[in-house]
């Protein structure tokens, strides 16, 4: 059996303008109390000027490298996970590549919402483990700010989501014991509209056109089922986190730390209980970011890595449910 | 050990409805001979009207399950590959997912623009063969559908100055069964690329979510920054040099010579750049098959459309290979020997 991949390094990059839930107050009917009480959130970060997912996916990456001890000239393949690609395309991983002077490895993006890092790195670990890379740089980038409905017209969903980036570099583990112990992967297309950006959308003509930017429900902002997404991910999350476990002969009171996708704090804690896992093994920093979509996991892994929540030897679950819906998790022995 | 992945079956879709130069040139304010002179492109497919890369590829994954004897529960995972996905999110993996009624089977969209059937391969062969992280949900064998689809004709600029890259961008979808067996076609080597510092030599720059404040707006529908462009004289010494290397490279991987190759199919926005590149690398010009020649640039899905198309033709045995390049820029081969 080929040597198991394992994360060797990680970055983060957000952007520094502070979007406290008082400052969105002011620009649409909400209030501090409904966001906190709803979601968790506290405050999430826009960019203020022109900027790219990529531009914050290349501090990221610049800093998983360092800390990986990698150099660029090493890195196989480039994937970018992302619902809010830079530009239309070619594909942002494309930019990606470009900004950090890579050579001319496959970069591609992976389009899957919520679930989008965590495909990229079971991918990436495909490559790897098939003899097609050795060093994989897995980017999870998203500029939100500017896609959303920023009214009271589009409260329910603009107060959700921030802006961000996280990468990993994934490489051969250093110890056979530890790294990446399996991936699972899940979707169910029958809800794809119940959570999702319509707008520009190739099954209609023109794609995308004015009336898209306007109206009552206008198509170039997302709209979301709040009721059917919490549903559905209050049982898919402990479903695919059980699956993981038990691909490994491992049961839930052998987590040491679990990394949901940041969504909803409410979420979170729904899942904690219904796992019967201690809280304080759950990493959680909604209220600081918001939902960072593709970024969300890799900007909590830092996090927790940095705290030493996340240590050599710990069994870490990262998983997460969203727009598909899809949902998948990974296992890691640290 | 488990068995080696292969690819195991292919299907292929091209909508009914076909578009000819004299049907495009009047609105582009140009004749059909100019176009057909600029191009060297006569025809293309758009798909009806509500249908996205999903519908397309709906088909195509139907002919492609029968023909390998696969059952959509057999399934492990989908892999759709596309630049023109049905709407923003989520991707049609996950609307390809639900008409086929494949359960809670993982979907993924990837995005490598004309190399998008390569590297939707690749990523399958890689995760199919027992060597990876990943786990099927099902016991038994890991079957991959890997789809590619596009749908660019309610996309393209329609006046004058969409006269260069509207006749040339067009519909349709492919899908491929991977998994492992002894059966099935061999991808001996498969090589992609990619080159982003040409990024916008060939690009739809809108809706770009680093504009602030507002990824797309009026004014931006207005200049018309929503439709492809393309600087094709720019590209064309750098995308025939890339296209040739990665050509020489899987032939030299699989250890096979330019004269043993019974078809090639080569796919390029700009076929005479295509075909110059096939040239250089030895290949005689009577085997190669340039894709968009005959249906027009189907990014993702062009090389896999026409390598179905033949399929039925080639002997087991018989040695093919596909190459693509395109926006990114991305570019890639592979060396397949039939089943």
């Amino acid at each position: 059996m080929s040597e198991r991949t394992h994360i060797l390094g990680i970055g983060s990059a957000v952007p520094d303008n502070v979007v406290t839930n008082d400052d969105l107050s002011r620009v649409m009917d909400t209030s501090d109390e409904w966001i906190q009480q709803r979601t968790g959130i506290r405050q999430r970060r826009h960019i203020a000027a022109d900027c790219g997912g990529t531009d914050l996916g290349a501090i990221a990456a610049r800093e998983a490298l360092a800390s990986a001890g990698v150099g660029i000239d090493q890195i196989d393949a480039i994937v970018y996970a992302t619902l809010s690609p830079d530009i239309d395309w070619p594909a942002s991983a494309n930019l990606l590549a470009a900004k950090l002077g890579a050579r001319s490895v496959p970069a591609f993006d992976v389009r899957n919402q919520c679930s989008g890092f965590l495909y990229s790195l079971a991918s990436a670990d495909a490559l790897i483990r098939a003899g097609r890379a050795r060093h994989v740089l897995v980017v999870g980038g998203e500029i939100h700010s500017t896609g959303i409905d920023l009214t009271t017209r589009g409260r329910e969903v603009a107060v959700i989501f921030g802006d961000g980036a996280g990468a990993v570099v994934l490489g051969p583990s250093p110890d056979p014991q530890r790294g990446l112990l399996s991936t699972h992967l899940h979707a169910e297309g029958r809800y794809a509209e119940k959570l999702w950006l319509e707008s520009a959308s190739s099954r209609k003509k023109p794609r995308i056109e004015p009336a898209d930017l306007d109206g009552d429900a206008p198509r170039a902002f997302p709209s979301m089922s709040g009721r059917y997404v919490f549903k559905h991910a209050v049982t898919r999350f402990p479903e695919v986190i059980q699956e993981a476990l038990a691909a490994n002969g491992l049961r839930v009171e052998d987590l040491d730390v679990l990394i949901p996708h940041q969504a909803n704090l409410r979420i979170n804690q729904f899942v904690a209980a219904a796992l019967e896992m201690d809280e304080a093994k759950v990493v959680n920093n909604i209220d600081r970011y918001g939902n960072t979509t593709a970024a969300s996991i890799p900007l909590a892994l830092a996090e927790a890595m940095r705290d030493g929540r996340v240590s050599e030897g710990r069994l870490v679950c990262l998983a997460a449910f969203g727009a598909g819906f899809t949902w998948a998790a990974a296992l890691f022995r640290w | 050990m488990p068995l080696e992945p292969r690819l195991l079956s292919i299907g292929a879709h091209l909508p009914g409805a076909l578009i000819t130069n004299e049907e495009l040139a009047p609105r582009l304010r140009t004749s059909a001979e100019e176009v057909a002179r600029r191009t060297g492109i006569a025809r293309r497919h758009h798909a009806p009207a509500g249908e996205g890369p999903s519908d397309l590829a709906r088909r195509a994954a139907d002919d492609a399950l029968r023909r390998s004897g696969t059952e959509v529960s057999d399934l492990a995972l989908i892999v759709f590959a596309t630049a023109t996905p049905d709407v923003t999110f989520p991707g049609s993996a996950c609307y390809l997912q639900d008409k086929l009624g494949a359960d809670t089977v993982g979907a993924l969209d990837v995005r490598a623009q004309s190399a998008g059937f390569l590297a939707a391969l690749d990523l399958a062969l890689a995760l199919s063969g027992g060597t990876s992280a990943f786990r099927a949900p099902a016991s038994g064998e890991t079957r991959i559908l890997v789809a590619a689809g596009e749908v660019f004709s309610t996309g393209l600029d329609e006046s004058p100055s969409g006269a260069d890259l509207t006749p040339r961008l067009a519909d349709g979808a492919a899908a491929a069964v991977v998994g492992p067996g002894e059966a099935g076609s061999h991808v001996r080597a498969l090589r992609w690329y990619s080159d982003g510092t040409l990024a916008d030599r060939f690009w739809c720059e809108y809706p770009a979510s680093r504009q602030y404040p507002l990824r797309v707006t009026a004014e931006n529908l207005a200049a018309g920054l929503h439709y492809p462009k393309a600087d094709f004289a720019a590209l064309a010494p750098i995308v025939e040099k890339r296209l040739f290397t990665a050509m020489r490279e899987v032939l030299e991987l699989a250890g096979w010579s330019a004269g043993s190759v019974e078809a090639a199919f080569v796919d390029y926005v700009e076929p005479p750049v295509a075909r110059a590149a096939a040239s250089a690398a030895g290949l005689a010009s009577e085997r190669v098959d340039v894709p968009t020649e005959r249906f027009g640039h189907v990014m993702a899905a062009g090389l896999p459309i026409r390598f179905e198309q033949r399929y039925g033709e080639l002997a087991p045995g018989a040695r093919v290979l596909l190459a693509a390049a395109g926006p990114g820029v991305t570019w890639g081969a592979a060396a397949i020997e039939i089943g």
